[in-house]
Formats: structure tokens, sequence, C-alpha cells
């Protein structure tokens, strides 16, 4: 029952949603959806293989302000341009944590926070703390909707999610992952190249945060100091109600992430349909939150035992 | 046994720790296809010893051969390289993942025509294979959290078998394992040896050896005190072997306890013993508990104080002059617990000593209404205290706990439990780690306590502990009490000889 709890928990919101709402359960509805989530599940999917390994990285939301700067500083070049620059944004400052953490053995948690906070001071330099737009060519692009329906930047963090689900549950690095979360010190003594491959979860966490951001500007067509803040911890919230254990070695990201950020939109989107107050959003997230991170106790801890 | 040339070859081991000399020029071999049991009790140089085969430490003098090949092992991966498999005491696994991806860990198969995509079919049919060549029928898909204490000792064998080991280290394997387990893995080990592995059996139990092994090694004190095939001797030749040849029983005055029964603990049930086990604890008495790792020592205090849930049995409390019925796990609350574990369990490490001393009592300091504490009566008891036991505190009441050294914390959860007043006293390695001097204040303390009428249940892995302090003792081995042992008869070889299981000596 518990494992499933997440997914009774979703049917039921959308359920309850398309009887309140005469607008939630329509087409268009849900491709607003897939707008709002995209952004999320980009980073979300990229966190969960850091977490799974048992680590954290919560300056993947500067990453995305970061890498959409980055956007902004290319806006005069082909798109082309932008979308490399922005990558390789990722790539740098996931390897950076990664090394940080896994070289130099400094706690996952202090080290991202702090790199969250320089790269959004990093950011706020590049841009000056005002709103950019990113030019024409690269918003026309993230504009596409294949059929009328379908948002090209929800393919792109839909395709990202298939890749890392497909690297966690059949590559060697997913598996190392999974035993590096398990027990570091049996995955170092069986031969697993545990510092390597923390680098590389913290490597392709940056690309999914710079995606992500990348993906905002396109959609948006602008850069504002908005961009990520506040999506590291959205996204851990996802990746813990998807069932990822914050200790690591469990975890999944389709259906696990891709449910945990599914619902969190799903409560805004809803919510939204039905006129309630934006304000009023956080505080229902934040109760659904502490109710799936209760169920996930529940899950993972042993009753004392009593003669 | 068979000819040939041994797999291994360790020659004239040295190595030594500051202030204690723990290997001295050990030699033996190993041959494949054969099980060597290594004994001795604990401290004797075996964990040691294996360690350097395993790569964990580093000799000081003296050289390794595999194959007649002299050989450096400066890690466990080099070990690995070696064909050397440790099997701990401790299981090492991966709880998440199936049985095939602990087996394979670190040889994991890759899809024959996309090479980033691991096999997991392949994976499953060869752990498959390994597993039946072991006689075990786990399946290979099954997560390993899944699975008991001893399947995962099983699929870590797989694992060396997998990764061609030809040497296999077990450590201890059958301590934390039930007695249907242990069938289980001496089949295991059986067929280990059919398929040629050169078998190394550490344990404290010779039962286990004269049923597994071929031939056996026995180290006392860091040195060889004796090897050879295990069908030319006995039981007794190999007890002597572990526990030299002239142990001096001398003889501490006793005293005889005659007291009111204060605990009483009737026929408790639990799946760690091989059969109910039943005591008493007298008014005023010491009473040691015995046996080796394994024993069912630990087991039977986590199951009378109501840590592990008991199958049935009862427990007794002396209260006013008559026996009471109590649960397990309120034993704890009419008793004082002094745990080895003493940063854990016992102290509040930051806080000063008078907070210590007074936490289990507050109740007695406390305001009748409003229950503010009065810190002053506080530190008046716990002055009191510290001047009785002689803590030496740096600022007396005021020092915090962390800044006393380790036979002075532990004085503090003397005070702590003497404070309250308890009738009887659980006391679990109460001078593991302290050094000798506090270590003796601590034995009279525990005597001075006793004779004040406190009911004193003593368990220590020290024998001489044991002689020296206990009025009864009663030895556990196999998960059963053994023996009591009772005045002059507590000394080191009796006690030595009941807990290794030498027979006839139960009188």
């Amino acid at each position: 029952m518990l494992d499933y709890g997440l997914y009774v928990l979703l049917a039921a919101l959308i359920l309850l949603f398309g009887i309140i709402s005469h607008s939630f359960l329509t087409i268009s509805n849900w491709t607003q959806i897939s707008i709002a989530a995209c952004f999320l599940l980009t980073a979300s999917a990229g966190l969960t293989l850091v977490m799974i390994t048992g680590c954290i990285d919560v300056s993947i939301g500067s990453i995305a302000y970061l890498a959409a700067a980055s956007v902004y500083l290319t806006a005069g070049y082909s798109f082309v341009v932008s979308i490399l620059a922005a990558i390789s944004v990722g790539v740098g400052a996931g390897l950076f944590s990664g090394f940080l953490v896994s070289y130099l053995g400094m706690n996952s948690l202090l080290t991202t926070l702090g790199l969250m906070i320089a790269y959004r001071g990093i950011s706020l330099l590049l841009t000056g703390g005002t709103m950019h737009p990113v030019g024409e060519a690269i918003s026309g692009l993230g504009n596409v909707e294949f059929f009328g329906v379908l948002p090209v930047v929800f393919l792109v963090s839909l395709a990202a999610m298939v890749i890392l689900q497909i690297v966690l549950s059949q590559t060697k690095f997913g598996a190392y992952c999974y035993a590096i979360g398990n027990s570091e010190g049996a995955a170092e003594k069986l031969g697993v190249p545990v510092k390597a491959v923390k680098l590389g979860a913290f490597c392709i966490s940056g690309v999914c945060g710079a995606i992500s951001g990348l993906l905002s500007s396109m959609y948006l067509g602008e850069i504002t100091t908005f961009t990520g803040r506040g999506m590291e911890f959205q996204a851990v919230a996802a990746v813990v109600i998807g069932g990822t254990s914050l200790f690591g070695g469990k975890g999944n990201v389709i259906p696990g992430t891709f449910a945990g950020v599914l619902l969190l939109i799903i409560i805004s989107n809803g919510l939204g349909t039905r006129g309630v107050s934006p304000y009023v959003y956080p505080f229902v997230a934040g109760v659904i939150i502490f109710i799936a991170i209760y169920l996930d106790s529940l899950k993972n801890s042993r009753p004392l035992a009593r003669g | 046994m068979n000819g040939g040339a041994p797999k291994l070859r360790m020659s004239g081991i040295c190595k030594a720790f500051p202030g204690i000399r723990a290997l001295d020029d050990v030699s033996f071999e190993s041959r494949a296809g054969e099980i060597v049991g290594l004994v001795g009790v604990n401290g004797a140089g075996k964990s040691t010893l294996m360690n350097i085969l395993g790569g964990v430490t580093q000799p000081d003098k003296g050289k390794i051969f595999i194959d007649e090949d002299e050989v450096a092992i400066h890690s466990p991966k080099e070990a690995a390289h070696h064909g050397v498999s440790f099997i701990h005491q401790e299981p090492q696994f991966f709880a998440s993942q199936t049985v095939a991806e602990n087996i394979f860990i670190s040889h994991l198969f890759t899809h024959p025509r996309f090479p980033f995509i691991v096999d997991k079919k392949a994976a499953n049919r060869e752990a498959r294979r390994h597993l039946e060549t072991l006689g075990s029928d786990i399946e290979p898909k099954s997560k390993v959290g899944s699975l008991s204490v001893g399947e995962r000792q099983i699929v870590e064998i797989a694992r060396a078998l997998a990764v061609g080991s030809q040497i296999v280290i077990l450590d201890e394997p059958t301590s934390s394992l039930s007695f249907k387990e242990k069938e289980t893995l001496f089949n295991v080990v059986n067929s280990l040896k059919r398929e040629g592995k050169a078998i190394i059996y550490i344990t404290h139990f010779l039962d286990e050896v004269l049923e597994l092994c071929d031939t056996f090694v026995v180290l006392r004190n860091g040195q060889l005190h004796g090897q050879g095939a295990i069908r030319e001797v006995t039981k007794e030749d190999i007890v002597r072997m572990i526990i030299g040849r002239n142990v001096a029983v001398e003889s501490v005055a006793r005293r005889e306890v005659k007291g009111d029964v204060a605990l009483k603990v009737e026929k408790v049930r639990s799946p760690q013993f091989s059969r109910d086990l039943s005591f008493v604890l007298r008014r005023g008495e010491i009473l040691g508990l015995w046996g080796l790792m394994g024993s069912g020592r630990t087991e039977l205090v986590r199951a009378i104080v109501g840590l592990d849930p008991i199958e049935g049995g009862s427990l007794f409390l002396a209260v006013d002059g008559s026996l009471v019925a109590i649960p397990p796990h309120r034993l704890l609350s009419h008793c004082g617990y002094i745990t080895e574990n003493r940063h854990a369990d016992g102290l509040f490490l930051t806080q000063p000593v008078w907070r210590n001393i007074t936490a289990t009592a507050l109740g007695r300091y406390a305001s009748k209404v409003l229950r503010f504490l009065n810190v002053g009566k506080e530190l008046e008891a716990s002055t009191a205290h510290i001047e009785s036991l002689r803590i030496a505190t740096g600022q007396g009441p005021h020092s915090r706990a962390e800044t006393l050294s380790g036979g002075n914390q532990q004085k503090v959860i003397f005070a702590k439990w003497l404070n309250r007043q308890p009738t009887i006293l659980l006391l679990d390695e109460p001078t593991r780690g302290v050094d000798v001097g506090a270590k003796m204040e601590i034995s009279g303390l525990i005597r001075t306590l006793a004779r004040g009428g406190a009911s004193i249940l003593l368990i220590s892995s020290e024998v001489e502990e044991m002689v020296s302090l206990s009025d009864r003792v009663l030895v556990l081995r196999g998960g059963e009490i053994a023996g009591t042992v009772e005045g002059a008869d507590i000394n080191n070889a009796m006690l030595m000889r009941l807990a290794l299981g030498e027979e006839g000596l139960n009188a």
C-alpha cells in the first residue's frame, strides 16, 4: 500500500480537480501542465541520480539561472551557440561540485549550498540583476508545439527523464550509483570507482539544471532574477515524494520522480483552475510534502521490537 | 592432506601494535581443497593475521607466498587481485539491489551488442549457476535487503566464487546465524572446498572446527601454539593449546551468597537460544555471565531487558519481599544499566558532571508544585558522589563530562545510577577501555555495592574480571547455559573449558 501511496494520491487529486473544476481535464490545460512541469522535471531527473548515490545537489536552481544568463549573453549568435553555452555551464558547474564532493571529500549539502549562493551571485553580476530578452531565434524554438498540443520544451524534459531512467536501470554507471548509495564502503572495497561515479552523477545533475534554465529562457523568451529560484528545494521535495531515499540507494526517475513532480505541479494548476489565490499553493504543497515524507519514514523505519 | 605445493604460505609473520605484540613469528600453510580452522580466544591474533592476508594491515616482518610466489599485499584491492576473498562477520552488501547485482558488482556483464547496457539476463544466469554450485536456491533476482543474514553471507561467498578467488577467509561466520542457518553455511563451505578453494575458517567454536575443518592452527597471545590434522587430535588437545598448559588455578576468597532472590528469569525462549534459559539473581550477589562471542551472552541480556522480543518465559522481580512478574521492557526502569558504550548510551558528554549524575533521579530535586529543579541540591548530591567515588574532575561538578578520562567517565555513570539507589545493576563490560588503576577502583566499587545489598549481573569478556569479581558464574555456550560455576571452581581454566565446550567437566 505504502509503495503505491503516491500514485493513489495523484489519481485522487486528478479525480478531485476533474470534478470540482470544468477546465481541469481539458487538453489545453494539460498542455499548460506539461509546460509548467518541464523545468522541474528536467532538474529533478538529474538530482535523482545524485540522491541515489546518497549525496544531494541544491545548486541546480542557480545553475539554471547561470545557464539562462549564458543564453542571454550569447543572444547575438546562432541559437546553437546559446544551447552549447548553456550545456557547457552545466557540465562545468557539475564537474566542479562533483570534484569538491568526491575528490576533496566535502559534504555535498554544504558544498552545493555554498555554490548555490555563489552561482546566483555570478549570474546577477553577469545580468546586472534585471530582466533581459534572450532573442527571437531561441524563443521561437522554445514555443514550438507539435500538433498544437505537445510543447517541445516538455518533450526535451521527457527525453531527459527517459534517458536517465535507462542510465539508472540498464547501465553499469546506474548499478554503481545504487551500490554507492547502499554502502559506499562496501562499494569501494569491491572495486566500484566510487569517486568517478559520484563526479559523473554531479555532472549529469549540473547539465540537467542547465537544460532546465535553458528551457525556461527559451519558453519565456526572457530571463529574470526569478529564473531557477527555489527550484532546488522543489526538486528535492519532488524526488523524495517520488520515493528516492534521502539516504541513497533507492529510487528511480520514472515513474517515481516523474510522479513526484507531477503531484506538485497538479496541485498548483488544479487550485489555479478553481481560482484559488496563488498564495495558497505553497502552503498546500508544504502539507503534501510533509505527508509524503511521513509516509516515506513509515516505509523505511522498522518498528521497535518489544517483548 | 593432499600432496603438492601449498596454495598459500605465510612465513615468520610479526606484527606489533603500540604496547602489544599482536603476532610473533607465525607461520602456516593452506592447501587447495582444504579447510583450515584458525582458533584462539579473543585477542590471540587471529584477526590480525587474516587482516594481513586481506591487505587491511601490513606485517612488520614475514613473507606471504601464493602458489610459491612471494607476494606483497598492500590493500584489500591487491588482495582481491591475488585471489584472496575476505568474508567478514558482517556481510558487505547493497540492500536495494538484486542478488545477481551484488554478486557481480565489480564484474558486471555488458550486452554483446550495446556495450553500455548491462546484460542482466547473463548476470542472473551466472549468479544462479554459482549459487547452485554452492547448493543454494536463493533467487538471483530477489533483493538482498529481503534476505536473512545467513543468506546474505552465502551471497558474499558466491561473490568470492564469481570473481574467481582461490583463497577464501571466513571470519567468525556463524556468530550471527541461527542454528539452522549454520548447517546451510557448512554445506556451502563444503561445496567451496569441493571447488578446490583454499579456505581459512576463523572461529572460537571447537565443535565447528571438528565438524568442518581438515587442519587447525592455534594462536595464543600472538604465537603459534599448535597445528596439524584434525583427525589426529581430540577436542581436549585443542582446548589445552588454546588456553595454555599451565593455567594457574588462583584462588580468590569467595563469599557464598544465600540472600533472597532479587530477580528470577524463568524459561526465557527465543530463536537465538537453542533451549529455554532460566536463572536467579540473589540479593547482594555478583552473578557473572560468561561466554564467548556468539555464545548467546549478549542475546540473553538483550532478551531480558526487552531489546529483543522473546517467544516465551517470564521475569520475576522482588518487590517488598515478594516476587512479581514484570514484562522484559519494564526491567530497565527497575535497575541501573551500565553499558560498554559510554559515549552513546551513558553520558551527556557536553553537559557538566553534576547534570549527568542527577539525570536519573531528577524528581528528587524538583519543587513540589511547579517542578522547578533545585540546582543547589543537585550540586550538593553530585559533590558527595564525586568525593565518595573519588572521581577526578578538573573543576569539580562543573567539568564537562567529555573532558574526563575514560575511567572517570565510567565512575560518573556509576554515580548516576547509584544516585537512584537501584537494587539491581546490570553491568555490561563496566571496565572496558579504562586504565588499570581505574579498573581496580571500579572493581572495588562493584564489590562494595554488592556488600551493601545490591544485586549485580556482570557481563564481561575478560576472564580475569569474571574470576576476580563473581560470586557465581553462568557460562553460556551455543545458545544455552553450559554450566554454573561457584566458589573455588571459578578460575580461568574452568571458565574457558566450559565456554569452549569440553565435555565431562560440567559437574
